[in-house]
Parts: C-alpha cells; structure tokens; sequence
C-alpha cells in the first residue's frame, strides 16, 4: 500500500511540475522532470520483474547439459577454479557452449565468471556458485558396482552408514579415504573411514571421486530493458540538472 | 606509512584551527590549513594509487582503503571549498570536516580496519564497483560539510551568518545529493545485476543507502516545494548524515550481508 500511495503521489507531482514547465515562459529547467519521470518508469519496470522474472539454478559437472528456457541446450565444457598464491578466491570459470533445437551451436567456449553472465535473447547465465560432488563406486560382493553420491547412504546390517565426503590425511591423492557417518535410526552412532578395497558390509570401496561443480543460475526478467531506460533517464536527469545549474551559475 | 603521514599533516592542520579559533574568535578562517589538507589529500590517493599497483586493481575494496579514500575526498573539498571562498569560509565548518577526518583515518588504523593488502575476490572484480564506490563517496563527502554546517547552523545565533550557512549546507548537500545517487543507487543496481542477476536485493547496506537518499530527498524537497529552512533543514541534514555513517559502519559491523567486505 504506501508503495501505490508513493508511486501516484509521484506521478500526479511528475505530471504537474512537467505541464508548469511547459506552460513557463521564462528558463525551463527539463533534468528534475526526466528525473522523475526515469523514476516512475524505474516503478513500472519494478513491477514488471516483480511479477514476471523467473529464475532456474543448477549444479553441473564437466560434461552436463541442462535446457534452458526457448528450448536451448547448455552444456558445461570446463569449470575452473583459480586461487590467488594466499588461497583467496580469485576466479570461478565455467566455459559453456550453448545449442538451439536443431543442435546447431550458438554460443562457442563462452567463459562464465562472476561480473561477467552470458546472454542469450532474454535469458541470462551467472556463475552463482560451486561444490564439490563426491562420489564413491561401490563393488558388491556379487560384482555388481553401484556409484553413491555424497549425502546418500547403505544399509549396512542394522545400521545405515550416510557418505559424508572424502579427504586426504596426507594431502596425496592415493590416499584418499571415503568417510560414513553410521546412523542407527535414532542417532549417530560413530563415523568410520575406509580406503580403496576396504570392506563395508556387503560391499567393497572402488573408485573414489571428488571434483567440482559449478552453480549456475538463469534469470529471465521482463522487466531489465524497463528497469535500464530507466536508470538511463536518471542518469540523464541528474546530468541535465547539474549542467544547467552550473550554466546558471556561470551567467 | 604514506597514510599515517597524511594523518599527521592533518592532524597540524587541525591544531592551527583550533589556535585561530580560539585567538580570533572563529571571525577569520587560517590563512595556512587547507595548503596543509590538499597535500593531505594527494599522500592518501597516493597510498591509495601505491595499493592498486600491488593488487592490479583499484584498490578501494575493504575497510581501510574505503575510508583512506572517503578521507582523502573530504580533505579535498574541504581545500577546495575554502580555497574557493575565501575569506568568507566559517573556520568552524572546516574545523569540523578535519575532525570527521581524524576520526576517519583513525578508525582505519584501529583493529577495526584491517590494512592487509589484499587483491579483490571474484564478486568485487568489477568496474562498476570503482564507479559505485567513488561516486559514492564523492558524494558522501559535500554531506560531511552539509552535516558541519547544520551544526554550526543550529548552535549559532547570528542571523547573518545562519543564512549564509544555511547556503552552505543547501550547496553542499545539492552537489552531493546527484554525486551519491549515481554512485550509490544507479552505478550500485548496474553492477548488482551484471554480478547477481538483480538490481535490488535488500541487503542491509541497499536498504540504509536507500534510507540515507530518502532523507536527502526529503532535504532537497522540503527545501524546493515547502520553502523549509533553517532549523528543520539542519536537522534533516544531520539525520542524513548519521544514516550515511550508520550505512557505511554500521551495517558492516552490525548487519550482515552482500556487503559485509566494504
């Protein structure tokens, strides 16, 4: 409600300084008018994201192809993550290739970082965020592998044993260990952590995993070409209000 | 080390104030102050220009460096202003604006403020957050004269000089007002959709920037359509100010969000 009551007591004010501006016959001064007329059209465009923009996340691996919205393809190529030499984050990198329905490519080895989206007609791609997906494979007694995602579990005779992610006591990569955290339906009964071809239950540690992943998210606003006259008419009016005063002064 | 020497040419600056203050009565401005705050000002950006060869970027992205440059802006307009004026500059507004400096810069040497230099993070890696940080400062620092001034305005009681110092704070605060509003609100929503993928987002500091134009915006207004002055508009102009402090300290210290480095 104030948000109605300010947007008509601005539009009655805009509409009222403007026609009195017309009407004036000695100076004009126009900038407090496009001033405030960029703002009521930073309303309108306000409402128009407000009701209108939507938008999607995913998490992709190197290799993953997610649809975007006017029947796209987008398929991450590569995802890098660059540290300064003090460990600060310094870039995320998700280089992606875009295709239409028919499979032809539209968008070639585009890097997505952060400050820098991609844009494709309406829709827009930001690098948002990361994760690491680890996955371990799992070797039954019978042979049979099963690849089981972080977050997931086993039954293990009573008990179930939740992966929990995978870490590197000595920092080198064959020494990778898979954590479980053991659950026995009521609570959390301990963790255990088992290299390759150690034994859980029924089953065997395999291929032990842990890569990144990039967080992307699309964002569809009707309102963004609104919204930027907008800005454009305040920045436009704020200038011509400033040069006109100096001119004044000047004289 | 190039900072605390502007620290301390400030802080002579200040001390000549207070001598002429009190010798002359607050009648007469110094003759010698500002021509210590303009090189004040250069040793700040150079310290400022000294960080950004360092990290390859324009290095106003953290605490320290923020009000290093706030400082060195103020310092600047102050000198300006004075050098400009004259002798009909209030020694008092001056006096003022060098202490909010002191306290400024002395906040950055605090633990507060940590001086580590270090490069920007992917979110900061942004022209527009030099034109939104600068901009927004620029701005910032004609509202620390447009505050000096409402507070001289409001314990003087010469009708003379409130009138003239009610200017000052109305000029102040006029080329202030477009300086911060394309710094903080318009550079600041381009580079929140080009980084995030919206122009607004509520964060805490959006919120109290939004606050701190209002209050200006009711300045400006009030001024303009209901012919308010004097007293009413000192106040406004210093209720504008203590949420521009509150926006830049406060929300880092106390609130938390996209933000919380600047």
């Amino acid at each position: 409600m104030p948000i109605v009551v300010f947007i008509v007591n601005l539009s009655v004010c805009s509409i009222d300084r403007l026609v009195k501006q017309i009407r004036k016959t000695g100076k004009k001064r126009f900038g407090p008018d496009i001033l405030h007329i960029g703002l009521l059209v930073l309303a309108v465009g306000a409402i128009v994201t407000f009701t209108g923009r939507r938008e999607g996340f995913a998490y992709l691996a190197e290799g993953d192809r997610v649809r975007l919205p006017g029947d796209y393809v987008m398929e991450l190529e590569s995802f890098e993550f660059h540290t300064y030499e003090s460990g600060r984050p310094k870039a995320w990198i998700s280089t992606v290739n875009v295709y239409d329905e028919q499979g032809k490519v539209i968008v070639d080895s585009y890097p997505i970082r952060v400050n820098h989206p991609l844009r494709i007609g309406r829709i827009k791609i930001y690098q948002s965020s990361y994760s690491e997906e680890a996955t371990v494979t799992l070797i039954h007694n019978s042979g049979e592998k099963k690849d089981l995602k972080r977050g997931y579990h086993i039954n293990v005779g009573d008990e179930l044993y939740f992966f929990r992610g995978v870490y590197s006591g000595s920092g080198n990569s064959d020494d990778v260990k898979v954590v479980f955290e053991k659950w026995d339906g009521q609570e959390i009964t301990g963790m255990v952590s088992l290299g390759r071809n150690q034994q859980v239950g029924e089953y065997r540690i395999g291929k032990i995993s842990n890569h990144l992943v990039t967080g992307l998210q699309a964002v569809v606003d009707p309102g963004y070409t609104t919204v930027l006259i907008a800005v454009i008419l305040i920045g436009l009016g704020l200038s011509v209000t400033y040069i006109q005063k100096l001119g004044e002064k000047q004289s | 080390m190039i900072s605390t020497i502007a620290f301390v040419i400030i802080c002579a600056a200040c001390i000549i104030q207070i001598v002429y203050l009190i010798r002359k009565g607050g009648e007469k401005p110094d003759p010698l102050s500002h021509y210590l705050l303009l090189p004040a000002a250069i040793l700040l950006f150079t310290d400022i220009t000294i960080r950004s060869i360092k990290i390859n970027f324009v290095a106003i992205t953290n605490t320290f460096e923020s009000l290093v440059f706030f400082s060195g802006v103020i310092s600047l307009v102050l000198s300006v202003y004075r050098l400009k004026s004259r002798e009909k500059s209030p020694p008092s507004v001056l006096f003022g604006g060098t202490v909010i400096i002191i306290i400024f810069l002395a906040i950055a040497s605090s633990p507060l403020a940590s001086r580590e230099i270090e490069p920007p993070i992917p979110a900061l890696q942004s022209y527009w957050l030099v034109l939104h940080v600068a901009f927004s400062f620029i701005g910032e620092a004609f509202f620390v004269v447009g505050f000096v001034a409402a507070i001289y305005y409001l314990t003087n009681k010469n009708e003379d000089k409130r009138r003239s110092i009610d200017r000052l704070m109305y000029t102040s605060i006029a080329i202030g007002y477009p300086i911060f509003t394309a710094g903080a609100l318009i550079f600041g929503a381009i580079w929140a959709e080009v980084a995030w993928g919206r122009y607004w987002g509520w964060d805490p500091k959006e919120t109290w920037a939004l606050i701190t134009w209002l209050v200006y915006t009711a300045y400006l207004h009030t001024r303009f359509v209901a012919k308010f002055r004097g007293k009413f508009s000192a106040i406004l102009a210093i209720v504008g100010f203590l949420a521009t402090v509150f926006t830049f300290f406060g929300v880092n210290y106390l609130l938390s969000g996209l933000h919380s480095y600047a």
